[in-house]
């Protein structure tokens, strides 16, 4: 079989003969430990998946070899070469495999689906391609901070239809971020043909549409592979923004272990093995003088030998154990509480106790910054970033374009990079886009990855202001239902000053929700401190003290509560309110031991009932505090329908003093 | 070592697979790599590759077979049987140590003791916290009045109750009070017993089965008491406060009888062997609640009273007892018990022995009846007189009929002979 030559003109001519045996090797680790996984999958000694690369192995060790061991490289279940390459070892790839404790992912996640963050790859996930806007972010965080990292988001072909790719790539052209966006088109998505995966003949030909430079190339050929990637991510270092590299290539195998791949034929089978990669840089080596065919022969059974051995003893390692999965969940915080002696105070409405807290923040830690839509010079939708472009630039208070997903993940990669991101949605309606980012990654990172995720996601929540089903949700059950981010709802300005401080200051994904009503409502002015200052997460607040019955609500509800408890007054019921202010973790023992004092509650929420928060609420009472009640417990809530726009409509949905008064009376 | 190769999961999806042909035999030495079997799965049909180097041991399924991911398939080096049990047990181990985990985590709910005054006797709902506190303090909740919709007890009721200082395991006060809210409240034919009724009910069998009782009775000439009594009514009503009724008289004659005949005025424990011969009389008085329960009050040394003083004890005590303002000394510790059944007109009762005692004397109703009488003279006359029965139910393992009657005589010698208006001074 004649073999297509490949010879060394850009940046690759300047390797030297190790660093080529590097390269050479890494790509041979590849190629043998994926024959030998997808082996032993075969035999039934793997539970899982495999997803080999081979035939790929010059794309992915050649992107590696393009960037700086500083890099970072965003990829997916295809890309262990990339991961060989950038120095994660055998021992780390094996122990994944088998689910170990000691694994980089600690037995959470399978096969390829791992990062090792510290040697530069990000955490890979199966839904894709959504390491993207994570790279898209510690970009942008290097932008920032002059840092010279280049990130570099890798997919491929297939992923490139998806909306999380095109907000990334979108971001980064706009944004002119440090960003190599490289494709591996191997053919196939699974087993669907290019054709069927995009319109354009080349995946590379959408880079127009983003303003960016594009190239394709012979993902087959180690050489081009590397100069043009070193090239993309020079010109990115440089500040000359982000480019596209579409790397043409094939897989030999199925798309996973259990794959035959029978979708793909004989001639197209044919053209490609011609094209080997590593034979043809064998060849190359062979020509140039630098390495005999004995060489390759011998490394050949040194790495088989290898590993071989390390999956045996991965095999043995320790197993991970149940009882850390939930401590696991969170990063625990190290930081001190801020104190603050609150000498000086100013009398604040909601928004404005946002605002000053959000000022006093960006003053205090350079790292913290803002995303958002129409957040700069028009200082958001609701102004709530009021004077802070004027005073920190389009650098820390970026204005983003319609990519909620895309900023939402960039803020994770900042947030890895070491910046705290605070990003604001113009309505937390708009959070179903990102809810993929929040909860593919920012919610599973420091679980999976071992990784903390300090980031702040807030914006404008509820109804009532005739806004219509798409801009009034109270997303706090949908949040909840998650595992891995709090949620805070402050009801009054002191709270939400305090809880955006210690949200920002807090080590996980923050969801922090702002009921649009309370923005601007005279009657809860109150004084706040000035300076930094925590209200602590996780703890509610009794904001009336009572002994016939507690209502437990937080956020717009509170002072709905507040008119009811003050009418229930008058026909004798006096009530306990409890604003439990985060939503996650839930504060039990304050509700708890209310319920105690009280024997009767009342869960008031402007969500829907089903499957939500005063669900759970009511089911932890049920569970625990079952012996002190004496009467069934009520939930207030609006139906199960969305949020309606007609006056008549939206005011009959949300809870009214009235219905809470009403419930109330109905307890025997 | 022997290895064992198992059913491959080829494909997320795929649970099970059918082996379609063996590709080798028992005794085949086979290379790591070598193609071992063809299985199918709904993903593909495809050849499994020997995981590792040695000789074929056992085939351990058929051509043919569907089995499920996992399950062993082939043996390499050594006895099938062995590896299999190895595999399963491991799998038990990890089942259990989940197990384990999931158990500590549940938290523990908290678990009530089971109390029997705990139960829903109203047929009203119990809240959860109305039954905790219920069982904390003891409480029976039949003595609980509710204040909430339909009588429901809530949680300030139960509370209530206890901060009067009540809890139903001694003798309380506030309970008949509820009773007889409870009882003019529902009407319902299945109607839950009270405690007192309760108490009553046992006490009562317990005597029926503890002493062999028989009934004997006297008829009393009560003529010259109605003399004295009509007399003096007035006069010792403005007096005293309280009128001046048969039964001080009644008692105080008793009181001369157990003199008398001391057996009448004991206890007698068959078990133990012991009779216990009284040196005083603590005259037990059966007051009726009202028609909602019956009590025996105890006038304690009732043989150092005069008839005013017996009247007034028997008054005080009686009161007492209605009101529910009784100590525990003055329902314990009677030695002889009379039933006042007269004042609800009655001709002859059977009465239960107050256990311990051993006699219980009930006095009938005093009527006005034609009587004949024989003169000293000697010749008979019918004259109307004040007369009434009085009964003693007596035990007949304490002692025989000749003293009941004795007994009984004595009294009836007493009433119809008396120089009573002594003591009335
Ligand atoms: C959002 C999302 N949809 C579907 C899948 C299932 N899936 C996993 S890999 C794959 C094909 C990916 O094709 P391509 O992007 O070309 O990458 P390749 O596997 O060829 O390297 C699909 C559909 C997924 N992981 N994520
Ligand atoms: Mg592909």
């Amino acid at each position: 079989m004649k073999i297509e030559k490949i010879t060394r003109k850009g940046y690759s001519s300047t390797l030297s003969k190790e660093q080529l045996w590097d390269v050479y090797k890494s790509m041979k680790t590849q190629r043998l430990l994926e024959d030998r996984l997808l082996k032993m999958y075969k035999g039934g000694q793997l539970s899982g998946a495999v997803y080999p690369g081979i035939g790929q192995e010059a794309s992915m060790a050649g992107i590696a070899a393009g960037m700086a061991d500083t890099d970072i490289f965003g990829g997916t279940h295809r890309d262990l070469g990339v991961q060989i390459k950038k120095g994660v070892t055998l021992k780390e790839i094996a122990l994944n495999f088998f689910g170990k404790h000691d694994g980089p992912s600690k037995g959470r996640d399978g096969n390829s689906h791992f990062g090792v963050v510290d040697k530069g790859t990000l955490m890979v996930v199966s839904p894709l391609p959504d390491s993207a806007p994570v790279a898209v972010g510690w970009a942008l965080a290097s932008q920032q901070s002059g840092s010279g990292v280049v990130a570099v988001a890798n997919c491929g072909e297939g992923a490139t239809a998806t909306g999380t790719w095109h907000e990334s790539i979108n971001m980064a052209g706009v944004l002119n971020l440090p960003v190599v966006f490289t494709v591996q088109n191997n053919q196939f998505a699974y087993s669907s043909p290019n054709e069927t995966e995009f319109g354009t003949p080349n995946v590379a030909d959408r880079a127009a549409g983003y303003g960016i430079p594009a190239k394709i190339i012979d993902g087959n050929d180690i050489y081009e592979v590397i100069d043009v990637m070193h090239e993309a991510c020079e010109n990115a270092r440089n500040g000359n923004g982000p480019s596209l590299i579409e790397l043409v290539t094939f897989r030999h195998h199925g798309h996973a272990g259990h794959d035959p791949a029978e979708y793909v034929n004989d001639e197209v089978r044919e053209f490609w093995m011609k094209r080997d990669p590593i034979a043809r840089f064998e060849d190359s080596l062979v020509e140039e003088g630098l390495f005999t065919t004995e060489q390759f022969v011998s490394l050949n059974e040194e790495l088989d030998a290898e590993i071989k051995e390390t999956l045996d003893w991965a095999k043995n390692q320790k197993d991970p154990e149940p009882q850390n999965e939930v401590p696991d969940m969170f990063a625990e915080r190290t930081k001190p509480a801020i104190q603050n002696d609150g000498s000086s105070k100013e009398t604040m409405n909601f928004i404005e106790a946002i605002t000053n807290g959000l000022d006093e923040l960006m003053e205090d830690d350079e790292n913290v910054f803002m995303m958002g839509e129409d957040i700069g010079v028009f200082e958001g939708a609701f102004k709530a970033t009021k004077g802070l472009f004027n005073k920190y630039g389009p650098f820390r208070v970026i204005d983003t374009s319609i990519s909620e997903g895309g900023f939402t993940g960039a803020a994770v990669g900042a947030a890895l990079a070491g910046k705290k991101p605070i990003v604001e949605l113009q309505f937390y309606d708009f959070v179903y886009p990102a809810l993929d980012q929040i909860t593919t990654e920012a919610a599973k990172y420091h679980w999976k990855a071992g990784k903390a995720v300090p980031m702040v996601v807030r914006g404008p929540t509820g109804a009532g202001t005739r806004s219509g089903p798409f801009h009034s949700i109270s997303p706090e059950s949908l949040l909840a239902h998650h595992p891995g981010i709090k949620v805070v709802a402050p009801s009054n300005p002191y709270d939400a000053k305090g809880l955006l401080v210690a949200a920002v200051n807090d080590p996980n994904p923050v969801m922090y929700l702002e009921h649009k009503k309370l923005y601007r409502k005279p009657d809860i002015k109150m004084e706040v401190p000035l300076g930094l200052y925590e209200v602590e997460i996780g703890k509610g607040k009794i904001v009336k003290e009572g002994s016939d019955l507690t209502i437990v609500t937080w956020s717009g509800m509170v002072s709905v509560a507040t008119e009811a408890a003050k009418q229930l007054e008058s026909d004798g019921i006096n009530v306990e309110i409890v604003d439990i202010r985060t939503i996650v973790p839930l504060d039990e023992e304050i509700i708890l031991t209310s319920v105690e004092k009280t024997s009767n509650l009342c869960i008031l929420q402007e969500d829907v009932p089903f499957s939500s928060v005063a669900s759970e609420i009511s089911s932890v009472v049920a569970e625990k505090g079952f012996w002190n009640l004496d009467n069934p417990i009520v939930k207030v809530t609006p139906p199960n329908t969305h949020i309606p726009f007609a006056p008549v409509l939206e005011d009959a949905f949300i809870p009214s003093v009235e219905k809470v008064v009403k419930a109330v009376k109905e307890l025997q | 070592m022997s290895n064992i190769i198992t059913m491959p999961q080829l494909g997320e999806t795929v649970t099970e697979g059918t082996i379609l042909r063996w590709l080798v035999k028992v005794g085949d030495e086979v290379k790591e790599d070598d193609p071992i079997l063809e299985i199918s799965t709904d993903k593909v049909d495809t050849e499994v590759p020997s995981p590792f180097n040695g000789t074929v041991t056992s085939l351990l399924v058929e051509e043919g077979e569907t089995v499920e991911v996992g399950a062993s398939l082939l043996e390499l080096d050594g006895s099938a049987k062995e590896s299999n049990n190895d595999k399963s047990e491991t799998v038990e181990e990890v089942q259990e140590t989940v197990e384990e985990i999931v158990k500590e985590d549940t938290p523990k709910a908290d678990v009530l003791p089971k109390t029997d005054n705990v139960r829903n006797t109203k047929n009203l709902k119990l809240s959860p916290v109305v039954r905790r506190l219920a069982s904390e303090n003891n409480i029976d909740l039949n003595n609980v009045v509710g204040t909430g919709q339909n009588g429901r007890i809530k949680r300030e009721d139960i509370e209530n109750y206890i901060s009067l200082g009540n809890q139903d395991s001694a003798t309380s006060t506030k309970s008949e009070d509820s009773i007889k809210k409870e009882t003019t409240k529902s009407a319902d034919t299945n109607k839950s017993i009270s405690r007192l009724r309760k108490r009553i009910a046992e006490n009562m069998v317990l005597s029926k089965q503890t002493s062999a009782h028989v009934m004997t009775s006297v008829e009393v000439d009560y003529e010259n008491i109605e003399t004295i009594r009509s007399k003096q009514k007035a006069k010792f009503k403005d007096e005293n406060g309280f009128s001046l009724t048969y039964l001080p008289f009644i008692s105080l004659a008793t009181i001369s009888a157990l003199r008398e005949f001391p057996t009448v005025n004991s206890s007698f424990d068959l078990e133990k062997g012991i009779h216990d011969v009284h040196s005083h009389v603590n005259l037990g008085i059966a007051v009726d609640l009202n028609q909602e329960g019956l009590l025996v009050g105890t006038i304690a040394e009732a043989d150092s009273f005069n008839l005013k003083g017996l009247a007034r004890k028997i008054s005080e005590i009686s009161k007492l007892l209605r009101d529910g303002k009784y100590g525990l000394e003055d329902v314990t510790g009677s030695t002889f018990t009379i039933s006042n059944n007269g004042s609800f007109n009655s001709f002859i009762t059977s009465p239960i022995i107050n256990q311990p005692n051993v006699a219980i004397l009930s006095t009938e109703s005093v009527k006005k009846r034609p009587v004949v009488i024989q003169s000293q003279d000697g010749t008979d006359s019918i004259a109307i007189r004040h007369t009434g029965v009085l009964s003693l139910t007596w035990d007949h393992r304490v002692f025989d009929g000749s003293i009941a009657l004795l007994f009984l005589n004595h009294i009836k010698d007493k009433l119809e002979n008396p120089d009573w208006s002594q003591g009335l001074d």
